[in-house]
């Protein structure tokens, strides 16, 4: 089968996906060779977000529709697997009204991977095949009815989530090195899927639904190939995050974790790979020193004042400034071989 | 038994025209520039903002906080639009949606910033709270008010839209924006007043928001406004009585449900009502209302 | 009353219309005719300011190229556009009524209303109709009534026989006629050069976004192959 429709999109694809890569193991080693703890679990955190940021692009890049479900796919991945790799033991403390036997087994940390995906993939198919029959506000909205719905059913059934309680004793088995292979695999997929032939038709069918039908493209098919793609990779970053901090709840899954991972993918540009990944450094960065700003620190002699709320502003502020004065993103359409490799101009 | 039912009527009603209230300010609009303001629960804050500085300043009289009140609201729509939303007026709808967002978390936060995270106590309001009894059905004077002002909100808005100039240039707007410049009519002047209005139902809404709950927080207009917003979509969003009948659609299948569910579920409310919402939008996608196509201009 | 001069329009950096110049005096019908494409809509647009341009406009000896278009609409400019374009889901009067906009004195407006009722009466009979469930002829007469109620100085007109019947299209013409007849300046874009040089005192004829000719009725009709090859008229 053709998956792509010469071989310079091969090429350009390959070559991009190479060079981020390098650039995420480049950063990920510095630290784990001279970075303190606190300096990895950064670094990890912001890789789990890179991961909900690909997941994110794969979708909205290509067929241009607001998503604001992405955080409870990234839920309902770490959620999944954390059930079925948590020891026996500990989940006969912490659920012990769990249904359906879910706290007398306990599976290896693959294998309650390989569930989860296959598990949240699943549900992404379903509620796909509602979403891409919607034009955009629609969709967006039944996004929004995702979301609430997931983090309605995980506050509440705490026989199975916990809601609000840490739900704890998850083996930590991942380190950053872990993360960093999965962000080099899924930048590759993800940059695969874009210059694919479903990519572009995707992609040119976005700004003209009529057209496209009329060339026979099967848009609803294409975005819910889109859509699935995007869940696996969010419930990808769920367990990743799950894995790592050995600990989750549901209070992150929610529209702060939502608005945060949009507004890395709105400032690096939605439509490109490369604009998700300086869009993900840049507010990891940028907003570890906002933060920083937030607690009232004591720089050069002077004594700020607490300003709790500094970080939303400028989370606010960035996707307000980039939709004003650069609607297509810091890097807008430009992959990061074009640096390199000449190319024509792309849609 | 027929009491209960009245009693859950006017449950349905008042948490119906609250959203058909906020609804209708977001679809006036968007029918207008298709922008989907994100904001409007921000404005709905300011309002009750408003009403605690000025009880702060020790305004007692209840005609001033509640005039006072829907001023605030309008002139922050007015200032959005005027700063936030101009310079992307012409853009696709998508980047007007992410702006709205983006305005949506600067001001939120800017609340929590300059005022306090936590809530503070309004209780200006409460005088228009009491209970009622017709019978054996128990009812508040809230839910009456609330259901009358917002009616009286919808019939000054259709005689507006249907009798004056500016009311019927809107409407022209709304289905052929360029033809309604090309008729000499300045295009900030009608969206200004799309605007406003939404400002004035937004004020109105803050009033009984903060007459029920008797306090203002950053996050006071946000889930009312995301209610309003699956309400407008279901309705059909950009048509001006769908966003109506959505309203009411919602508060009844709010009511509904909590009357339905057993109580262990009542916590998951909201979710079997957005189930619900996503199956009728999966029936209709393009909501029970949609505005009409333009028709007629067979090139 | 019109005066283009080196006008040129642009999407982006495609350049449609080459630094054309013409000119309508006041009280006369000028036609600017062509093929598909020639670029006869975008040089009504700068009139109107929708598009990039550059050039001079100058309407009333006022330069009126930096001006935004609601103002040149006030100063007098009215058009009625390519595909009728009436508020389809306003009623016949509406329609009218938003037609007087510019007035100062918009409380005649019902009084100038009723005149059109008078000329059309098929407008009087769906005067509470939506706009668009009339006839494409209906609406035609609905768009030029409406561009009127301003008392503009001058009157554009996009291609207003586009889509009609030729009994309809006769109408339409013969509306135009009274118009001209009333003095109304008229600025009319046709693809149907027949009727349009018929009633034009003077013509341009466009392609591919240069004047290649103008001149009034006689001149223009003795370019004979010229004209048939453009624009399907026998000579």
């Amino acid at each position: 089968m053709k998956i792509f429709q010469s071989s310079k999109s091969f090429h350009q694809a390959f070559w991009g996906a190479t060079l981020l890569s390098f650039i995420i193991a480049l950063i990920g080693l510095l630290v784990i060779f001279f970075g303190e703890r606190y300096h990895l679990r950064l670094v990890y955190a912001a890789y789990v977000n890179l991961l909900v940021v690909l997941g994110l692009q794969v979708f909205m890049g290509n067929t241009n529709i607001t998503n604001l479900s992405h955080s409870a796919f990234m839920g309902l991945g770490a959620y999944i697997a954390a059930i079925c790799v948590t020891p026996v033991q500990i989940k006969k403390l912490s659920l012990p009204d769990a249904p359906w036997g879910l706290n007398t087994f306990e599976l290896d940390a693959l294998s309650s991977a390989l569930i989860s995906l296959t598990l949240t993939g699943f549900l992404a198919f379903l509620t796909g095949l509602v979403i891409v029959r919607l034009s955009g506000i629609g969709a967006t909205i039944v996004t929004i009815a995702i979301l609430v719905i997931v983090h309605s059913i995980f506050m509440h059934r705490t026989d199975i989530f916990k809601g609000k309680q840490a739900f704890f004793g998850i083996p930590q088995v991942f380190d950053l090195t872990s993360i960093i292979i999965i962000s080099i695999a899924v930048i590759f997929i993800a940059r695969f899927f874009r210059e694919s032939k479903w990519g572009i038709q995707l992609r040119a069918s976005s700004d003209d639904e009529k057209s496209a039908d009329a060339m026979g493209v099967n848009i609803y098919r294409l975005r819910l190939l889109a859509w699935t793609l995007g869940g696996l990779i969010l419930a990808l970053s769920g367990i990743c995050y799950a894995y790592y901090l050995g600990t989750i709840s549901a209070r992150p899954f929610y529209f702060s974790h939502v608005f945060l991972t949009l507004a890395m993918l709105i400032l690096g540009g939605m439509r490109s790979i490369t604009g998700a990944v300086i869009g993900t450094i840049l507010i990891t960065f940028g907003l570890e020193g906002v933060r920083f700003m937030e607690t009232g620190p004591v720089i050069l002699g002077l004594k700020f004042p607490e300003m709790l709320g500094l970080s939303g502003i400028a989370l606010g502020a960035v996707i307000v400034i980039i939709m004003v004065v650069r609607n297509g993103g810091l890097v807008g359409n430009f992959e990061i071989e074009q640096v390199f490799i000449k190319t024509r101009k792309k849609i | 038994m027929i009491d209960y039912v009245v009693q859950q009527t006017f449950n349905a009603l008042s948490f119906g025209a609250e959203y058909a209230l906020i609804a209708l300010g977001l679809a006036i609009v968007f029918s207008i520039m298709g922008l989907v303001n994100f904001a409007h629960g921000e404005v709905i804050a300011i309002g009750g903002y408003s009403m605690m500085v000025m009880a702060a300043i020790a305004f007692k009289n209840p005609i001033i906080i509640i005039v006072g009140a829907i001023f605030a609201a309008v002139i922050m729509a007015i200032f959005l639009e005027r700063i936030a939303f101009r310079p992307v007026r012409y853009a696709d709808a998508t980047t007007g949606l992410l702006t709205a967002f983006g305005v949506s978390l600067i001001l939120q936060n800017l609340f929590l910033l300059l005022v306090s995270p936590r809530p503070i106590a309004v209780t200006s309001m409460y005088f228009l709270d009491w209970p009622i009894k017709l019978g054996t059905i128990r009812i508040s004077s809230l839910q009456i008010f609330e259901t009358l002002a917002t009616l009286l909100a919808i019939l000054l808005l259709v005689l507006f839209l249907k009798r004056s100039f500016l009311g019927i240039a809107m409407r022209a707007a709304s289905l052929d924006f360029e033809m309604v410049r090309l008729m000499g009519i300045r295009a900030n002047r009608v969206i200004a007043t799309a605007f406003a209005i939404s400002g004035l139902l937004a004020g109105i809404a803050a009033i009984f928001i903060i007459a029920r709950r008797g306090a203002v927080d950053p996050t006071l207009g946000f889930n009312p406004v995301l209610k309003a917003f699956v309400a407008c979509v279901v309705g059909g969003f950009g048509s001006l009585p769908g966003a109506v009948l959505g309203g009411f659609l919602l508060g009844a299948l709010e009511v509904g449900m909590l009357v339905i569910l057993p109580q262990s579920y009542g916590g998951m409310k909201d979710a079997f009502v957005f189930a619900v919402i996503a199956i009728i939008l999966v029936w209709r996608p393009e909501g029970i209302l949609s505005p009409q196509k333009e028709k007629g201009d067979k090139i | 009353m019109l005066f283009v001069n080196n006008l040129s329009v642009f999407y982006g950096k495609i350049k449609v219309v080459h630094n054309i110049n013409f000119t309508i005096e006041e009280g006369s019908c000028v036609s600017l005719l062509g093929p598909n494409g020639a670029g006869k809509t975008s040089t009504i647009s700068s009139i109107l300011g929708t598009v990039n341009s550059t050039g001079t406009i100058n309407f009333c000896n006022e330069d009126i190229s930096k001006i935004q278009t609601e103002e040149r609409i006030k100063l007098g400019i009215s058009i009625a556009p390519e595909g009728r374009r009436v508020f389809s889901n306003l009623s016949v009067y509406e329609n009218l009524y938003i037609g007087s906009a510019i007035r100062k004195d918009r409380e005649k407006a019902d009084i100038e209303i009723e005149e059109w009722f008078n000329v059309f009466p098929i407008l009087h009979e769906r005067k509470d109709q939506s706009a668009g469930t009339l006839s494409g002829g209906e609406q035609q007469m609905l768009t030029i009534a409406r561009a009127l109620m301003g008392n503009p100085k001058i009157l554009l007109l996009d291609e207003p026989s586009l889509g009609l019947a030729p009994m309809i299209t006769k109408k339409v013409f013969e509306l135009i006629e009274k118009l001209k007849a009333k003095g109304i300046t008229i600025l009319l874009v046709e693809q149907n050069a027949t009727e349009a040089l018929k009633l034009a005192d003077y013509s341009y004829i466009l392609n591919s976004g240069k004047i290649i000719a103008h001149g009034n009725r006689n001149e223009i009709l003795k370019k004979g192959d010229l004209m048939s090859s453009l624009t399907g008229v026998e000579n």
